[in-house]
């Protein structure tokens, strides 16, 4: 039981920052094209 | 002088145990099969064929090292004591290679350099969520293999680097396997790059099996402008993602900065570097794994009785992967209201771009005007990203269990 709880764990913390990697990504994007003036995705 | 001192690569099959004396045998003929495949390209070519030859000449040039030990001067990966390591630095012909390169983790690193200068991250910049999510699904692999493998007596070390193979990604399971199981990362490698091989025969089957032909027939329609990802944005992604990933994963830090770098080098448009790390690095850095790889295959390898287990667990870590990357597939087709091809859900499988050419050429089967390519580049880098994110995770955590 706790191999499966901590292989569950990782799977979130995974799941977490692989989400936090994809809003970076629109951040980083939002930033760029606002300053540069252009259109931003999405 | 006896034909056992005259021809010592054929005399020591006589003095040795017959086990040992077979399996090296069994080993040699492996290494022919293994270079067979890789020329037919049922599998890998680039590793299978150095692994082969590696694998047949190191169980056939078996010498008596000393009056009462047996070896080859080719490599030996157990030493530890400092003045045996230098001793053995002049004589095994392959020890710097492995010292200096492959133990800690070097080479993993510029196959990954090589892996980041070949990878548009365009399409990652254009769909980051679905890609994420997909590749999030298709890391099923990764962490249901672990407390199976754990259940079958790995330890938490072996298990993490045993799950990773679900990963599909060749020098993240090397990278691990040397931090986590240093007594089993041969053949938890071996294991990897053999499966990885094959997933381009195998997965196929497994997107044909689950995703009815209408659904693969499907063209995703595509409601919103999306804007070209220019250099500089990719640079500024590569950059801000890898501070952000070595900030909270320092132990992966040396895959981080490997992929970004490798990136960031290609979008700067500096054509010198570029080509001196996908032509030099990574095919050299491919070429010495798949060679020491195979040196690394000595008889002791194989009669390991955790081979089997290993065996069972790399195919079912891949199959789980497949699996959830599918249903991340179909996840998102509902999400979006059935505008998206599920079929995408296989590239979240991070065996760049092998998986993404899978997904492609299975929509082609059923439909000519089907493009899925970008969607399937984008799940499959993003899958590289999670993978080196979970092995991140595993590195960090292990120790502390």
């Amino acid at each position: 039981m706790k191999d499966i709880t901590f292989a569950f764990s990782v799977y979130l913390l995974g799941f977490a920052v692989s989400v936090f990697i994809a809003g970076l990504i629109k951040l980083v994007l939002f930033i760029i094209r606002k300053s540069s003036g252009n259109g931003v995705i999405d | 002088m006896n034909f056992i001192n005259l021809f010592q690569g054929v005399g020591t099959l006589f003095v040795q145990e017959p086990k040992i004396a077979l399996a090296r045998i069994v080993l040699i003929l492996l290494g022919i099969l293994l270079v067979y495949l890789g020329k037919k390209e049922i599998l890998e070519p680039l590793i299978m064929i150095p692994m082969g030859f590696g694998m047949a000449a190191v169980n056939s040039g078996v010498l008596f090292l000393s009056a009462s030990k047996i070896g080859t001067i080719f490599l030996e990966p157990m030493v530890t004591n400092t003045d045996e390591l230098m001793n053995i630095l002049q004589i095994d012909w392959l020890q710097p290679i492995y010292t200096l390169m492959f133990s800690n983790g070097l080479i993993a690193c510029l196959i990954f350099m090589g892996i980041g200068v070949i990878s548009d991250v365009g399409s990652v910049l254009k769909y980051p969520f679905t890609g994420m999510l997909i590749a999030m699904f298709a890391e099923l692999g990764t962490v249901a293999t672990f407390p199976i493998a754990h259940a079958l007596g790995f330890s938490y070390g072996e298990a993490a680097a045993i799950s990773l193979i679900g990963g599909a990604d060749g020098p993240m399971v090397l990278f691990a396997s040397l931090v986590l199981a240093e007594d089993l990362f041969v053949p938890i490698t071996i294991v990897a790059y053999l499966y990885l091989s094959l997933t381009y025969g195998g997965y196929p089957f497994l997107v044909r099996f689950l995703i009815p032909k209408d659904l693969r027939g499907i063209v995703v329609k595509s409601s919103k402008k999306r804007n070209n990802i220019s250099s500089k944005e990719k640079l500024a992604f590569d950059i801000i993602a890898c501070i952000v990933l070595c900030l909270l994963f320092p132990s992966a830090s040396p895959l981080f900065l490997s992929f970004f770098l490798g990136n960031a080098i290609r979008e700067s448009g500096i054509t010198r570097y570029a080509k001196l790390l996908e032509d030099v690095f990574l095919y050299s850095a491919t070429f010495l794994l798949g060679l020491t790889l195979g040196v690394l295959c000595e008889a002791s390898t194989i009669l390991n009785p955790k081979i089997l287990p290993l065996l069972v667990l790399g195919i079912l870590a891949l199959l789980l992967s497949g699996l959830g990357g599918i249903i991340g597939g179909y996840l998102v087709y509902l999400i979006n209201n059935k505008n998206f091809n599920p079929v995408v859900g296989i590239a979240g499988v991070s065996c760049v771009p092998t998986t993404a050419k899978v997904a492609q050429m299975e929509v082609n089967r059923v439909t000519k005007f089907s493009f899925i390519l970008e969607y399937a580049m984008s799940a499959n880098i993003c899958g590289v990203i999670t993978t080196a994110i979970l092995t991140g995770i595993y590195v960090t955590l292990v120790p502390l269990l």
